[in-house]
């Protein structure tokens, strides 16, 4: 039987920086322009089936948080740290780095998975309360401008569509996905192959295997979440 | 003719070569020798315009190297050949359409049969069998993939020849092999040859002059017979290497 | 103060690679023959992760809306609304998003080798243009399959979207005949327009990344990294503007409203 895994609490804080906190500028920006879209697009399907935009705010705040906030988000966060764990443990498996640590008794698993994998739920979960809130605050600039909607108005139906229970479920989302992407991305990096080519392929693989993972894994829990 | 003047190259702070000047005559063979990481490679580089030096000069055939005019670059790059450290072959590519690359993009002939029989001339003069020519490069051992690669580079027949570390990762007996198809190429069909290595052993079995580049510098420059009595540290470092 | 220096730096150097990607397609530079042969390679390996993506987004999509709708009151417009959006938005980007993971970091992780295995430096020396003999086919390889995959995806959505409506409850037929209600040709006109550019962008950032990695297979997976991050923000920005460009031309127009 295996030994239960040990914390390395420096690895981990580390991790949670280098995954959470550089990807926030990336997330900032492009979750922004999400919720933009989000208005626009929906206040012309609103007009075109209700012909009026007035729940236009709300139906884009309640889709926001409870499907594109984590789902978007956290598959940035696969692009941006997928495929970096696979190539650093794939290259360390090529340079026999891995074996190197074997012989220094110290386990693979618990020097580079758990870390990673906590910095990665910190940074699914964060970055995903953030992605919200900016595109929120989009959404509303351009409510605000082309639907003539107030700013109170404008966040006053947002927080009523939007429930708690939906806050948490989203939050669930994400750390489902933070915890997918760091355990497939090493994964394909532990079983890497020989040479540069086989680097390539796993950071491929892993970028590849942990978004759709993540978009199977939104279909199953949106459907536990709101359809039982 | 290819003549280096006063080049220097930097990587970040590092400096890898540091005015460095020597000359290389037509038909002559010379080894570049040094430890590993001392810019050696970078030289043969620099020559062929693949990188470009911070301050300096290089002509080859009377013509000045500079990366920013294509022009004068490709009319160097027809006349030189360089054989790569790592095989550098065209992973989707078979070893003929490897060999017969060079020849195609540089329109030295344009007949199919004649292609062949030059890929097969090349292909014997590096000492492969046939049977590789329709296997892909990653089937191949590391020391017929060089092989390979030298016979592409000879297959556009240059005046002027780089080797980058030849024998690395080659048995013994493919090197002597090797040395011996040098020696040749230089003697009877007078082509100009730079040989970069830390092959020493070789070096003083076809090498006409050797270089010897040490942090930056040329530490050392003449023949075999001279680099035996030469009383410069890393030669000798290198003699005992040798004796 | 880096990070927009090397944004810069990316952008310029991708319009330049596009630049000369247009240049030598008009001078007939292209190998088609090889392109097809890439199309097939990139394409048929794509395939089965596309469909099931599609499936997925479809059901997501159709699930989501369905219980959105049902809290406003308007279940009667399911099927409509949920193909158009899907149809519009959130299928192009999530299938480009999955295409720029596969068919990118693909192309970025093979130029990538190709470069610090210096074939590439090998076939300037033969005395070819690497940018000719090897890019040029493969944009076109990625540009084409991407768009055929987003399109057999698109439509796969709208599959998963009706039969995951049948398994909730909604009545199938019902859902069908609501589509053509709310999806107008001029969303169909933006998602394959969408499709296209987005195939575009992605054919050039993973070329680009690719063919300037540098340094052993470190430089190969940080070349893949960039890609998938690159490819990602810039499907993101562009969505947006088309989609505003959609609307400006609706507004100016009077289009779009079937």
């Amino acid at each position: 039987m295996r030994k239960r895994f040990r914390l390395r609490i420096h690895e981990a804080l580390e991790q949670m920086y280098f995954l959470g906190v550089q990807s926030l500028p990336i997330v900032f920006i492009s979750l922004g322009f999400v919720g933009l879209m989000m208005i626009l697009e929906l206040a012309f399907h609103m007009r075109l089936v209700l012909k009026h935009d007035a729940l236009v705010p709300a139906f884009s705040a309640v889709l926001m948080v409870r499907e594109l906030g984590p789902v978007i988000t956290c598959l940035l966060l696969t692009s941006r740290i997928g495929a970096g764990i696979a190539a650093e443990i794939g290259t360390m498996k090529v340079t026999e780095q891995l074996d190197a640590l074997k012989m220094l008794s110290i386990d693979p698993f618990d020097y580079l998975v758990v870390p990673r994998w906590v910095g990665s739920v910190f940074a699914a979960i964060s970055l995903t309360v953030v992605a919200i809130a900016v595109s929120l605050w989009g959404g509303a600039l351009l409510a605000i401008q082309k639907l003539g909607t107030s700013s109170g108005e404008y966040f006053n139906t947002v927080f009523f569509f939007v429930k708690f229970p939906d806050v948490i479920r989203c939050l669930l989302k994400a750390a489902v996905f933070g915890t997918l992407i760091p355990f497939i991305a090493s994964y394909q990096g532990f079983r890497c192959g020989t040479g540069s080519a086989a680097v390539g392929e796993a950071a491929t693989q892993a970028v590849v295997r942990s978004s759709l993972a993540i978009i199977v894994a939104d279909f199953v829990l949106t459907y536990l979440f709101y359809a039982i | 003719m290819i003549s280096v003047k006063q080049v220097s190259k930097s990587f970040g702070e590092r400096r890898v070569l540091n005015q460095i000047t020597m000359q290389v005559a037509p038909g002559e063979c010379v080894f570049v020798l040094g430890k590993s990481g001392v810019g050696k490679s970078v030289l043969l580089k620099l020559m062929v315009g693949l990188n470009s030096p911070e301050s300096g000069e290089i002509h080859v055939a009377g013509l000045k190297v500079d990366a920013e005019n294509s022009q004068t670059l490709a009319q160097i790059r027809k006349k030189c050949g360089l054989v790569f450290q790592f095989p550098a072959l065209l992973d989707s590519v078979s070893v003929f359409e490897n060999i017969s690359f060079g020849i195609r993009a540089r329109e030295i002939s344009v007949n199919p049969s004649e292609i062949e029989a030059k890929v097969r001339e090349k292909l014997s003069l590096v000492g492969l069998n046939e049977k590789v020519l329709g296997k892909f490069p990653t089937e191949l051992s590391f020391s017929t993939q060089k092989r390979v690669s030298i016979a592409r580079t000879l297959a556009v027949e240059p005046d002027y020849l780089l080797f980058d570390e030849p024998t690395t990762g080659m048995d013994p007996i493919a090197t002597t092999g090797l040395n011996h198809l040098i020696k040749k190429l230089s003697q009877e069909l007078k082509v100009t040859t730079v040989v970069v290595s830390h092959d020493i052993k070789s070096a003083f079995a076809v090498g006409d002059r050797m270089i010897l580049l040490d942090q930056g510098q040329i530490v050392f420059e003449g023949s075999a017979e001279k680099f035996k009595t030469s009383t410069a540290s890393l030669a000798k470092q290198f003699q005992e290497e040798m004796f | 103060m880096e990070y927009i220096l090397n944004l810069t730096k990316t952008l310029g150097g991708m319009i330049l690679l596009a630049e000369k990607w247009i240049k030598l397609t008009f001078q007939g530079k292209t190998r088609w023959g090889f392109v097809i042969d890439q199309i097939f390679q990139v394409g048929v390996k794509s395939l089965g992760m596309t469909l099931i993506a599609g499936m997925f987004v479809g059901a997501i999509m159709a699930l989501q809306i369905d219980v959105q709708l049902k809290d406003f009151g308007a279940e009667s417009f399911l099927g409509g609304l949920s193909t158009s959006t899907t149809l519009r938005n959130v299928g192009p980007v999530l299938i480009a998003f999955l295409l720029s993971g596969k068919v990118g970091a693909y192309t970025s992780a093979e130029l990538g080798t190709m470069e610090v295995t210096e074939q590439l430096n090998a076939i300037r020396l033969l005395g070819a243009d690497p940018v000719e003999y090897i890019i040029l086919p493969r944009i076109w390889a990625v540009i084409i399959s991407s768009f055929l995959l987003l399109i057999v995806g698109l439509m796969v959505t709208i599959l998963g979207g009706v039969l995951f409506s049948q398994f909730i409850g909604v009545n199938a037929l019902s859902y069908i005949q609501n589509i053509p209600r709310i999806v107008t040709g001029w969303s169909i006109v933006l998602s394959v327009v969408k499709s296209f550019v987005f195939g575009t962008l992605i054919a050039i950032v993973s070329c680009y990344k690719g063919y300037t990695a540098r340094g052993g297979a470190v430089g190969v997976g940080t070349a893949v990294q960039s890609c998938a991050v690159t490819n990602l923000i810039l499907i993101i920005f562009t969505d947006f503007f088309l989609s505003m460009i959609s609307s400006l031309l609706q507004e100016l127009f009077q289009v779009g409203y079937l």
